[in-house]
């Protein structure tokens, strides 16, 4: 299946609603979305964690340090209570957005 | 927020840490990318290399993530920081040389604004020191400030609507006493105040209390100051409610001011209180004192003269004599008088040094600046690497500019440093000579004009050879093995045109310090009309009544001449009125001239002994000089000066004529001039040097006396220190009379030529007020070369 591209400021929508299933760390992160956009969506590393340490500094995530799966020491994200209002309004807007612009693309 | 904080905090203070993470973090995100492409089954090598193409630049997410933590800033500049400390302490040369340039130019202006800022730009330690004014009088002719009378202070105080309070101080006549302590006598300087002089300035004693209205009633009570204290130590119980003797009359000590309080003159070791009973209260009236006080708000000092010079008439009316003055009262603000009684170019100067010092600075900035473009050419090929892996032009201008910084901020702190040292040295061995109020201390404003001065000069200093340097030619600087002058020429241009600017800097300055030396040598090398090398004058006061009979005055004078005359070394002794009774100057009438001369007046006749004029080495230009028949009075005769002569005889054969002291019909002798002598320079207040007509007269009977010394050598100027007070203990005091000085003679010289004695001339008075050196203050004897170009003091 053909890869697209992020448009800008899902990334955040898409970090903050994967973590919200419980701590995460970045690969699976990157993993999950991937895996449930069926390959559609692809996380670049590059903008990955810029973005998570945006999130965490805005207070939306925060981090702890755990062990992975394998026993190796991980960073495990989670969500804040401001994260997860932040979801829900981002959410929210998306919701909206998608509707208006497949109405918008609907119309004759 | 508080998140944001923390994150950024940690990355500033566990920079190492928090780099290691995200190490970790990627590392462990690469790592399950690669098992993962294995698990896909490829290979190990195949694997790698897919997941390194795919994650990117390492460097590039890590500098991506410090950015979205948004700590990069801080940490480049911690960075910034420790490598400009790495590379400067590298060149210890360098950084020393620049650091003490730059120490010294901020620490001299910490220092001069510090002085600036106590003196001229912080109000005086007073209550609403603002609205706090003195009240001086001067003669419509003549703008020179003249103390007022106590009767004068009794008027205004009790019918001026302009003050919220006036009070009264003196530092003229009778401001030294004698104070009897431990069995020795020494002198004091007490400055007699009205009652409500503390009050009116708001200033509360440190121990005991200031006056009080109710203290009116005893017949003397005193405040001592802080430093009287250092020098006479009380013991445990302290000196509030002792007694102490003051011109031998007992005085209660009510109180002890604190040690930062101060008033004009500094030196003062005391206050007493001005009594209904005392001197100030009786006719004539003529006791001199200054009346200060604070405006009500709003009124203007315009406002307050005015109410004042009509408050004048009154006393006017009471008094003819009064009158014929015509003194016109006027108000000046207390804090500028306070300089301009310190010293009369003290605000000028101050200001001047401030700029000297500024530039001082500027040329320290191009001084660092050069050595930074020297460095910049030795440093390319460091630059060059740094360029290379990628450091933009700005970042490679932020890096040298904060070593600039780095650089600042140390030569602020040794500067500091450099001040506090001198500020404590100023202030403790008073190398300059400051006005009463604000004690000068390095104070937050000192420092944020510091840090201010660290800021403006990393800039001033840094920002050419930063941009100079930062411009790097990246192939030139790699190809080059060694170091070739190919970039170098722009260097060195700069390096001209700030050479230039320092030329242009150090002339400015070197300017300004010529033209004051300049000065200070034509001071010092001004005729004055008499030789000043080897003369020493000493005062003696004779207690008033101690010599009723001229003759047994003429007795004791040719008895100190005699013992003077033996001692080794002297060349000649002479005698000339005191310095608190020089005459001041009146009209004189010339014998045939229909009235006293109107406008013309001269000051005398000034009493000198027979050798005076031979001692101080005042020429004679015409006639004769006095003998000892003129002693005798047999014929009142007088000599006059040069420009006596021009003036009242412009056509010239002064000698022969007659003339009197006063108006034609006065009481006052004819005198017949049997001498014109040379003009000798007087040092003035308010005009510099002048001479003025002068008549003199060779009759004697003051009370004090200035006794003239000629010596041989100045070898002998300081062998003589054994010789006095022989003198004083022995021979000349046999009737117990004070001679001052009463100390050992070594002389030391006081360097400043601003320590002029504090006189004021009235038509019928002259107050004089000596201001000596602090160190020496008023206990300490003291000696004055004559015409007080310079005062000699006495250890």
């Amino acid at each position: 299946m053909e890869r697209l591209d992020l448009p800008q400021g899902t990334l955040d929508l898409l970090i903050l609603r994967t973590v919200s299933l419980g701590p995460q760390h970045g690969w699976a992160i990157s993993e999950r979305i991937q895996q449930i956009s069926n390959d559609v969506l692809q996380v670049q590393q590059g903008s990955l964690y810029p973005a998570l340490h945006r999130l965490e500094r805005r207070g939306w995530i925060k981090a702890r340090w755990g062990a992975s799966e394998k026993n190796r020491r991980a960073k495990y994200y989670e969500l804040t209570k401001a994260g997860q209002k932040q979801l829900a309004s981002e959410q929210d807007a998306w919701e909206k957005l998608t509707v208006a612009v497949a109405q918008v693309l609907r119309a004759v | 927020m508080l998140s944001d904080l923390v994150i950024r905090l940690r990355s500033i203070f566990r920079g190492r840490s928090v780099e290691k993470d995200l190490n970790d973090e990627l590392r462990f995100h690469f790592d399950h990318l690669v098992e993962k492409y294995v698990g896909a089954g490829l290979s190990r090598e195949e694997a790698l290399r897919r997941a390194r193409l795919e994650f990117g630049g390492f460097d590039q997410v890590k500098e991506d993530c410090w950015q979205a933590q948004g700590s990069a800033l801080v940490t480049t500049f911690v960075q910034d920081v420790r490598y400009s400390l790495r590379v400067l302490a590298k060149s210890p040369g360098f950084t020393l040389i620049a650091l003490f340039t730059l120490a010294l130019g901020i620490g001299a202006n910490a220092t001069i604004f510090s002085i600036v800022d106590a003196v001229l730009l912080r109000p005086l330690p007073y209550k609403d020191a603002g609205r706090l004014v003195v009240v001086w009088q001067h003669l419509p002719q003549e703008r020179v400030p003249a103390f007022d009378t106590y009767r004068e202070f009794e008027e205004w105080s009790r019918n001026s609507h302009s003050f919220e309070e006036l009070a009264a101080a003196t530092w003229a006549r009778n401001a030294e006493a004698m104070l009897s302590w431990r069995g020795e006598k020494h002198e004091v300087l007490a400055m007699p105040v009205s009652a409500n002089f503390f009050s009116m300035l708001g200033v509360q004693a440190a121990m005991g209390r200031t006056f009080e209205s109710s203290d009116l009633k005893y017949p003397c009570t005193v405040v001592l100051a802080h430093q009287f204290l250092q020098q006479h130590p009380a013991g445990p119980s302290g000196w509030v409610g002792k007694s102490l003797t003051l011109n031998s009359a007992g005085c209660t000590v009510i109180g002890v001011m604190p040690r930062n309080f101060s008033f004009y003159p500094r030196q003062t070791e005391m206050w007493t209180l001005i009594t209904p009973d005392s001197q100030f209260h009786q006719k004539p009236w003529d006791m001199p004192i200054g009346v200060f006080g604070r405006l009500k708000p709003g009124v203007s000092r315009e406002a307050a003269q005015a109410e004042l010079a009509g408050l004048e008439n009154r006393i006017i009316d009471e008094s003819p004599e009064f009158a014929a003055m015509k003194l016109e009262p006027y108000v000046l603000d207390l804090q500028s008088e306070f300089t301009w009684l310190t010293g009369r170019n003290l605000r000028r100067g101050l200001i001047l040094l401030f700029a000297v010092v500024v530039f001082v600075l500027l040329i320290a900035c191009v001084n660092v600046a050069n050595l930074l473009l020297g460095r910049a050419i030795v440093r390319q090929k460091e630059l060059g690497i740094r360029a290379a892996i990628g450091a933009g032009r700005s970042r490679l201008v932020r890096q040298l500019l904060t070593e600039s910084a780095v650089l600042s901020l140390g030569g602020t702190c040794l500067g500091i440093v450099l001040a506090v040292v001198s500020v404590h040295i100023i202030g403790t061995k008073e190398a300059t000579q400051l006005p009463p109020g604000n004690p000068i201390a390095v104070n937050w404003e000192v420092l944020l004009l510091a840090a201010a001065l660290a800021v403006v000069t990393s800039l001033l200093f840094g920002v050419v050879p930063a941009w100079r340097a930062s411009s790097v030619d990246l192939n030139e600087v790699l190809k080059q093995s060694a170091l070739t002058a190919s970039r170098g020429s722009r260097s060195h241009r700069t390096s001209r045109i700030l050479v230039v600017v320092e030329m242009v800097l150090s002339l400015v300055v070197l300017a300004a310090a010529s033209l004051l030396i300049e000065s200070m040598v034509r001071l010092v090398n001004a005729p004055l009309g008499y030789r000043r090398d080897h003369l020493l004058t000493a005062e003696i006061h004779l207690p008033p009544g101690a010599y009723p009979k001229p003759e047994d005055h003429t007795r004791f004078r040719d008895r100190v001449e005699l013992t003077l005359e033996s001692l080794p070394g002297v060349k000649g002794v002479a005698f000339a009125p005191g310095l608190a009774t020089l005459p001041g100057a009146g009209p004189v009438t010339v014998e045939g001239a229909a009235s006293a001369s109107p406008a013309a007046s001269a000051a005398g006749p000034e009493p000198v002994s027979t050798d005076y004029f031979h001692v101080l080495g005042i020429s004679l230009l015409q006639g004769r000089i006095f003998s000892n028949q003129d002693r005798s009075g047999s014929l009142p005769v007088a000599i006059v000066n040069e420009s006596f002569a021009k003036e009242f005889f412009p056509k010239g054969c002064a000698v022969g004529q007659r003339i009197k002291f006063g108006t034609p019909d006065g009481k006052n002798p004819w005198l017949t001039i049997v001498g014109i002598a040379g003009d000798v320079s007087y040092p003035t207040l308010y005009m510099g040097y002048a001479q003025r007509p002068t008549v003199y007269r060779s009759s004697f009977e003051q009370t004090e006396i200035s006794v003239l010394l000629r010596l041989r050598s100045d070898a002998l100027l300081r062998q003589s220190t054994a010789t006095f007070p022989y003198l004083s203990s022995r021979r000349l005091t046999s009737r117990s009379l004070p001679l001052w000085p009463s100390r050992a003679f070594a002389p030391s010289y006081s360097g400043s030529l601003q320590h002029w004695p504090w006189c004021l001339q009235r038509s019928e008075f002259m107050a004089c007020f000596r201001t000596l050196s602090p160190r020496e203050s008023a206990k300490s004897g003291y000696v004055w070369h004559w015409a007080q170009k310079e005062v000699i003091f006495l250890a």
